[in-house]
């Protein structure tokens, strides 16, 4: 009887509302701070898987088919070594997070393609376990003397 | 004396008055005789006698032949019988023999047409009879062409001496024009005297050659002591491994190679012409597209060539008989000057007009290498 009484003389009171606002909130605010801590897990992971790709792309358009340079003085890229190129960058910046997905050799263009999974934390209770982003590099190999193309 | 007994005996004085008058009578009677005879000889020569005919100049009247005979002559020793009779002789007239010259320049520098000169023993009215060569322009091939690219090895070599007919602007015969050796691969040959001054004649070999007697002009016998003169200079290539030495106007390093082999060297910044580097960048450097628009590098080739003269010749003296005649055909090679360097190059892949006047130049030629640069950019 006295709980009753109790509860009834803090609604009338206003009194434990706060308490009762957390409890409805709190799943709301696990929310919000899983998108932010998981965000942010999550851009660390994209940046990093960004840098990777990036560095693979670039690496694979350092990869001159000098060969063929020397033979009839093409610029264009030797597809086998700068697909190898990526690959070994992409394996020793991406720390295991990063996958490639795809490498596209064309003249003097790489295209990369790649994907990185990060962890979630919060997010779990959501059912989330991890974020997977999808990641997209371009480089090319420019050359001359004065001008590009030259 | 004794006499016979018992006949009648003259007296000595009779005897004596004999024989004095017998001959005093045989005397006499030779006498009227000798007379006699020169006399009749006398009138009968008389009126049959015919005086000796005039022989013209050089011939007798022969009375048995009955007709004007030539009168034996004999030239001196030494001397050409040119008519065969001993009227005309003449003395061999010396010519000396090519066998050495005065080259000019004497090396080691060419001028810019790598042409050099050399003056023979031979004169013509007091001036020396020259033959002239030159060097050839070597072609040079690289790898890879046009466009070298920085930090790809950039690999030279000398493939052969350009044809003549390759080099536009040169006329055979003008200075800086040369002829491929027939024999030798890494040789070039000047204009035979025959070719530049004409008088070919047939030396004992059948072969086309000079006429010294063209140079006896006036002389209304000549009889040079030398003849049918085939004489020519020729430049050669030294080919020794490290003989070609390579270097890039504006680099420290200079490279050998590249006759046997392929000289290599490594460019590590393009031929972009930075300020400053104005004097040591061509404008010219060929392009992927035939064009020669690139800024390139100069880079030169120096050879070493030395320079000989071939020349081969018959000799004439006169024999015991008075006559002109071949005694024998000599031939020498004689290396003149010194060494000499060029920077005659060329790559004939370049489509340049007028690459000989620029490129094949043996003071100061060059070859033009566009360097490119990489560089991998993110997009």
């Amino acid at each position: 009887m006295s709980n009753i009484r109790t509860l009834a003389h803090r609604l009338n009171t206003g009194r434990g509302q706060i308490a009762v606002m957390f409890a409805l909130l709190l799943p709301v605010l696990l929310g919000v701070v899983g998108l932010v801590v998981d965000g942010g897990l999550a851009m660390i992971q994209y940046r990093r898987g960004q840098v990777t790709v990036d560095s693979a792309a670039l690496a694979a358009a350092t990869q001159l088919n000098e060969d063929g340079f020397i033979a009839d003085n093409i610029v264009e890229l030797a597809s086998s070594d700068a697909y190898l190129a990526a690959l070994r960058y992409a394996d020793e910046n991406g720390q295991g997070h990063v996958s490639i997905t795809g490498i596209s050799i064309s003249g003097t263009q790489v295209a990369v393609f790649g994907t990185v999974t990060s962890p979630t934390i919060f997010m779990r209770i959501f059912g989330i376990g991890q974020v997977r982003m999808h990641l997209f590099a371009t480089s090319e190999l420019k050359y001359g003397i004065t001008e590009e193309g030259q | 004396m004794r006499y016979p007994v018992g006949g009648r005996h003259p007296s000595a004085k009779a005897v004596q008055l004999r024989l004095g008058m017998f001959l005093a009578v045989g005397t006499l009677a030779l006498i009227v005789w000798s007379f006699s005879t020169l006399s009749v000889q006398a009138a009968q020569l008389a009126p049959t006698a015919t005086p000796t005919p005039d022989c013209p100049s050089g011939e007798f009247w022969d009375p048995f032949m009955m007709r004007c005979v030539l009168i034996k002559r004999e030239c001196p020793a030494g001397r050409i019988d040119v008519n065969g009779d001993g009227t005309v002789c003449e003395a061999v007239d010396p010519v000396a023999s090519p066998s050495f010259c005065l080259a000019w320049p004497a090396g080691p520098a060419l001028p810019t047409v790598g042409a050099v000169e050399c003056a023979l023993p031979l004169q013509a009215g007091g001036v020396p009879l020259r033959l002239s060569g030159s060097v050839g322009c070597l072609n040079v091939t690289r790898r890879p062409f046009p466009r070298a690219m920085v930090n790809i090895p950039v690999e030279y070599r000398v493939t052969a001496i350009i044809p003549p007919a390759l080099l536009s602007g040169i006329a055979f015969g003008d200075p800086g024009s040369y002829r491929l050796s027939a024999t030798d691969p890494w040789a070039t040959e000047g204009l035979y005297l025959h070719e530049r001054y004409g008088a070919v004649t047939t030396d004992s070999y059948g072969q086309p050659a000079f006429d010294t007697r063209a140079l006896l002009a006036g002389d209304v016998h000549p009889y040079p002591s030398v003849n049918n003169v085939r004489a020519r200079l020729e430049f050669k290539l030294a080919t020794a491994a490290d003989e070609l030495n390579w270097s890039t106007a504006g680099f420290p390093q200079s490279f050998q190679g590249g006759l046997r082999d392929w000289a290599k060297t490594v460019y590590a910044r393009s031929s972009f012409p930075l300020p400053g580097s104005t004097d040591y960048i061509s404008h010219l450097g060929p392009a992927l597209n035939g064009t020669n628009s690139l800024p390139a590098f100069k880079v030169t080739v120096q050879s070493q060539w030395d320079l000989y003269l071939y020349a081969e010749w018959d000799e004439f003296a006169v024999n015991d008989a008075h006559a002109y005649v071949l005694t024998g055909h000599r031939q020498t090679e004689v290396r003149v000057g010194h060494t000499y360097t060029s920077f005659r190059t060329w790559d004939i892949r370049q489509n340049l007009t007028g690459a000989a006047g620029i490129y094949c130049n043996a003071a100061q030629g060059y070859l033009p290498v566009p360097v490119i640069e990489g560089q991998t950019v993110l997009r």
